[in-house]
This record gives structure tokens, C-alpha cells and sequence, in this order.
């Protein structure tokens, strides 16, 4: 195991008494914190219990009963929130995936709410905004990144954009969708009073433009054109947008976003197979340099930078 | 990159982990930094794995452009070219871990392979595994070298059904060398990758005829795990003899004739209790094990499980 014991000896006149006794205390393992294992045991367990209840609610509502198991869900649900809140003060790292339980438990029992009873009708998928909203007052409650996130993904479920949908929806009407939940995430993020939430829009919207864009490249002609150039310049966006908070993620993939834009606009228009593989071999050689002087660029900035500066 | 330069490169990381955590002042930070200097060109894990793919999709065009006339010249000049530039970039310009140089190595050798005749035996497994081993010895990579121990565990099962007690003989060495304080970092974490992926890799060979003897090889495997992070205190025995054991108990519920809705209750339940019994245990210590926030990689606060409540 590495120790970086001697340096920190050579380094006591610099960092001080008090920090070198403690980092060499970290590096002989005198102080060996369990905080990423107990996280992992707690959110493991979480899912483990959370995936039952959805095995639960597929397989036994007919022996036990619909409405008893949309009831028995709910209450262990309601269980989690209030065990939660109730231990707020003096919460431990279990306490967060016990919040993340009960809320998936929230989306899996009012999923199956209106798949047995339909309460809805046809506007069955109103569900996910319900569940949207849910998530999105508790994360504000409980201060949690974690069901914001699941507040914005059932969010993005009720305006139509889920998994496999990028396939069986027009694409026209995939990148309208997008757009508009990339749009109403900035509007969120815009009236958002919780600093720490401000990334996970952040992220989300971008992604959610970049997929808008990208999701006509595959439409033929010059809608191909115009949707390459529109995901090459919502990149650049996103990746101006990582330099202003200094925040290399968004520049890395804002990045790779414009490369296979710029390529799918290039490879479209080449049928010869040595033509292709030329193309890609310059436009990789010419996609490093750039992102070599990108980075070098990036790396001149100073540290990130708060969401209540940007 | 020698064995000073790669601890220096730890440093600077975690000088700017230990600012952030509030144990540093900036200008103490900025000390360290000025103490221990990087000559080499790095980049964090993220830009090197942008900076990998872009070089492997060129690499490989470059391979299957010239591959259009003859495999041979485009095994030999890709394959070739690659490692030479590759080595300009490391001895002229101190390029180290950019993603790049590892990307051409790697590509370079795969390329050379390919020239070599099929001789369809297993011992084509290890020319693989070497050229992998190859690799990661020159430029220290940790991920290559596991690699090249996962081949060598696919080897032992083609040609003696045993990629189960390979992987775990694998294993075990690294998990006791790791035992061995270290001057590299490189080493360390090849040591750590060794222990923690090849086991798993090795549970895909296991038969179902032989499944109370791997039940028993993971259980001994991971209490050994166990008791080696209890008593020398170190993040990857821990999740080590949680992978190990997680396996032998998956395992052994398989033997069990109860509802798997049930078995997942119970083990989500389990690890739950678990983690609050461990939180109460470890709330308000402050030496041996502890529960202050820490991270196992840098990238943890971005790929974070749920965040701790307010």
C-alpha cells in the first residue's frame, strides 16, 4: 500500500503542525474513515429492496390483491420518508438511501396504481408528471440531489422522452421534446434557491440540447446538415458554458458531441471506403489537436467556480 | 515516468482534495504545488478516456485504410508507426498520462498481432496478454495490466477448465503484495484493479457442477479480504471481500427454494441494518475507523450515490 508519509515529514514546516499530525495519521491508517463502503452497503440495500418491491408488485398482485399491495407499498413508502425526516437532525450516511428507497418506491407504486386502476384514462403517462412533482418537493425537503434527479427523469418521461423513444418517436418530435425539457430545466434552475442543485440542471439541460440536436442527424439531407451544424454549435455552447464555470466535464463531452457531429455531416456525403477511412483518421488527428489546445486553454482558469457566481 | 514524479503527481491530487476538505489553506496548497512540480503532461481520468477513444477510432481508421490493400503493411506500418510516435511523444514531449500514448501503444501492438499467423490454439491467449502486459510495464497503466491478467485467466480455463482458481490465485498474490508499502502509484493501483476485477472476471468460468466448491473458494477468498481490511485498514480489500462475498452469497441463495422477491428482501434488508448498525457504532469517533465524508476515487462527487441529507 502507498504512503505518502515522508513528504508530509518534509512538508510539516509548510502545511503545520496540527495538519501534518493529522494527514500522517491518515496515511499509517490511525484514522481510516468507512464513509465510501457504509454509502455503498446503505445504497445497495436500498436497491436490493426496492427491486423486490417491483418483483412484488409484478408477480403477486393477483394472489395478494392489487389494492392491498398499492397500500402496503405506500405505507412502507410513507415509512421511509418519515423515518427519514425524523431522523434529519442527526442523520446518518443509511438515513440517505433509506429517502432514496422510499421514493422509488413512490414511482413504482403509483406506476402500478394506474397501470390496475386506471385513473387516468388516456392520459395514463400524467402519472410521471405526479410522480415529477413528488420527487421534486422532496428533494427541496429533504435537500437531496438524489430525487431531484429522479424528479427530472420522470420529468423528461412525461414529456415523452425516455428510454427507447429516441427510436420508435419521429425524430422531429423526439428533438422538440428535448428541446423543451432542456428549456424548462434552465427555467428551473433559473428560479432555484438550493446552490447545490444548480449542476444536476446544468448537466441535464445540456445533455438534453445536445440529444435534440443529434437526434435529426440521422434524417436524410439537409435536415442532416442543418441538424449536425446545431449540435456542433449547441456544443460549443456547453462547452463555453464549461470554461464559465470551470467545469471540464461539460467541455469533454461537449466535445465529443461536435467530433461525431462534424463526422456523421462529413461520412454522410463519401461513398468510397478509402475516402471514409481518411476522413476519420484526419478528423481524429485534427479532434485531438483542437481538444489538446481546448484543454490547455482550460487548464490556464482558476478552480471551479460556485453556481451563485456564474 | 520515474517513481518521484508519479508520487509527486499523487501529491498535487490530494493537496487539492485536502484544500477542498478544509484541512489547508490555499497558500499551503500552493506550497506543495511549488515543492513537488510535474514535468510530465497529465490529464485527469476523464479527458484521458475522451483523449483514448478519439486515438483508437484513428488508430483503427488508419489500420483499415491501409488494411484495403494488405493486412500485412497495415498491421506492420500501423502498428509500428504507433508505438514510434507514441515514444516520440513520451521522450520528446513528456506526454504521460494523456490517454493518447496509451491509446497508440495499445493500438499498436493489436495492429503488430495481427500480422501473426492464427494458429486458433490457446496460446494465442498469451501473445494477447503479453502484448497488453507489454504495454502497461512501459507506460505503468494499471488498467492494461489487469487486462492482461484477465486474459491470462480466459487461457487457464480454455486449456484447463481452471479460470476459476486462476482468477483467484491471481488475486490473492496481488491482495497480499498489496500488503507491501509501495514507492508507485502505478503499482499500487494495479495491485488494487488485480484484486478487485480478476475474482469477478473468474466467477463468469464457474460451471454449475462446481458451485459448492466456488460457494466455498469466494466465501474463503472474501473472509480473507475481510480480515485483511479489518486489520491493515485499505478501501480495496473492502470492496474486495464484498464482491467476493456478494458472489459466494448469490451463489448459495440459488440453492435456497424460496421466492427470489424474498431472498432480495431479506439480502436489501440486511445490508440496510448493516450499514445503520456500522453508522451508530462509528458516529462521533475520531480515531480508528471513522465515518468523516471521504472519497474513494475523484470522481466520486460526480458519479455520487445519493447525497448526504442537510
Amino acid at each position: 500500500m502507498i504512503s505518502l508519509e515522508p513528504e508530509l515529514h518534509t512538508l510539516r514546516g509548510t502545511i503545520g503542525d496540527r495538519a501534518a499530525d493529522l494527514l500522517i495519521a491518515r496515511e499509517r491508517r490511525e484514522v481510516f474513515s468507512l464513509y465510501p463502503e457504509v454509502r455503498l452497503l446503505a445504497w445497495a440495500g436500498a436497491m436490493l429492496l426496492a427491486t423486490a418491491a417491483g418483483i412484488i408488485l409484478k408477480d403477486n398482485y393477483e394472489r395478494i390483491g392489487p389494492h392491498a399491495i398499492a397500500v402496503l407499498i405506500a405505507l412502507v413508502a410513507a415509512a421511509c420518508y418519515i423515518w427519514t425526516w425524523r431522523r434529519r437532525s442527526r442523520a446518518s450516511i443509511a438515513d440517505d438511501s433509506v429517502l432514496l428507497l422510499g421514493a422509488l418506491l413512490v414511482s413504482a407504486d403509483v406506476a402500478f396504481i394506474e397501470s390496475q386502476f386506471h385513473l387516468l384514462g388516456d392520459a395514463w403517462y400524467r402519472h410521471f408528471l405526479i410522480v415529477a412533482v413528488v420527487h421534486g418537493l422532496g428533494a427541496y425537503l429533504y435537500g437531496s440531489r438524489a430525487l431531484l434527479t429522479l424528479s427530472i427523469i420522470a420529468g423528461a418521461a412525461w414529456l415523452g422522452i425516455e428510454q427507447g423513444t429516441i427510436n420508435t418517436l419521429d425524430t422531429t418530435q423526439f428533438s422538440i421534446r428535448a428541446s423543451l425539457c432542456g428549456a424548462l430545466l434552465l427555467l428551473w434552475r433559473a428560479v432555484n434557491r438550493r446552490p447545490e442543485f444548480a449542476v444536476t440542471f446544468e448537466h441535464f439541460a445540456a445533455n438534453f440540447f445536445l440529444l435534440a440536436a443529434m437526434a435529426r442527424t440521422d434524417d436524410g439531407g439537409i435536415e442532416q446538415a442543418i441538424a449536425c451544424l446545431a449540435t456542433i454549435a449547441v456544443a460549443a455552447l456547453v462547452i463555453v458554458w464549461g470554461f464559465r464555470t470551470r467545469r471540464e466535464a461539460f467541455v469533454l463531452y461537449g466535445f465529443v458531441y461536435a467530433v461525431i457531429a462534424a463526422d456523421v455531416l462529413l461520412l454522410e456525403r463519401v461513398k468510397d471506403e478509402a475516402i471514409t477511412f481518411l476522413i476519420v483518421l484526419v478528423s481524429m488527428i485534427a479532434a485531438i489537436a483542437l481538444l489538446l489546445f481546448i484543454h490547455a486553454r482550460f487548464d490556464q482558469l482558476g478552480p471551479e467556480r460556485p453556481s451563485h457566481e456564474r | 515516468m520515474n517513481a518521484e514524479h508519479e508520487r509527486a503527481w499523487l501529491l498535487r491530487g490530494r493537496a487539492a482534495a485536502w484544500h477542498k476538505e478544509g484541512l489547508l489553506d490555499g497558500a499551503a496548497e500552493q506550497a506543495i504545488l511549488a515543492a513537488h512540480p510535474q514535468p510530465w503532461r497529465v490529464y485527469g481520468l476523464l479527458a484521458q478516456l475522451v483523449f483514448f477513444v478519439l486515438t483508437c477510432v484513428g488508430a483503427g481508421a488508419c489500420y483499415f485504410f491501409f488494411a484495403l490493400g494488405s493486412d500485412t503493411f497495415a498491421g506492420l506500418f500501423t502498428g509500428v508507426g504507433a508505438i514510434a510516435l507514441a515514444e516520440l511523444l513520451i521522450r520528446a514531449k513528456r506526454w504521460w498520462a494523456t490517454g493518447v500514448e496509451a491509446a497508440l501503444w495499445i493500438a499498436g501492438m493489436l495492429s503488430l498481432i495481427s500480422t501473426l499467423p492464427s494458429s486458433g490454439k490457446p496460446e494465442a491467449l498469451l501473445v494477447l496478454a503479453a502484448a497488453f502486459a507489454v504495454a502497461g510495464g512501459r507506460l505503468r497503466q494499471p488498467l492494461f495490466g489487469t487486462i492482461a491478467a484477465g486474459i491470462v485467466v480466459h487461457y487457464f480455463e480454455e486449456r484447463s477448465d481452471l479460470g476459476v482458481l486462476a482468477a483467484l490465485t491471481i488475486a490473492a498474490l496481488a491482495m497480499v503484495a498489496l500488503l507491501r508499502t509501495w514507492r508507485r502509484v502505478s503499482t499500487e493501483w494495479l495491485l488494487i484493479l488485480t484484486t478487485l476485477v480478476v475474482p469477478i472476471a473468474g466467477r463468469f468460468y464457474a460451471g454449475a457442477e462446481w458451485r459448492k466448491t466456488t460457494i466455498a473458494l469466494y466465501a474463503a477468498f472474501g473472509t480473507l479480504a475481510l480480515v485483511l481490511a479489518l486489520v491493515k485498514r485499505h478501501h480495496a480489500w473492502f470492496l474486495t471481500a464484498a464482491a467476493a462475498l456478494t458472489i459466494a452469497v448469490v451463489d448459495a441463495a440459488r440453492t435456497i427454494p424460496a421466492p427470489l422477491e424474498a431472498k432480495l428482501a431479506a439480502g436489501g434488508a440486511f445490508l440496510l441494518a448493516l450499514s445503520f448498525l456500522v453508522s451508530s457504532i462509528l458516529r462521533n469517533r475520531t480515531s480508528g475507523f471513522v465515518l468523516t465524508p471521504a472519497t474513494l476515487t475523484d470522481f466520486d462527487d460526480d458519479l455520487r450515490l445519493p447525497p448526504p441529507s442537510p
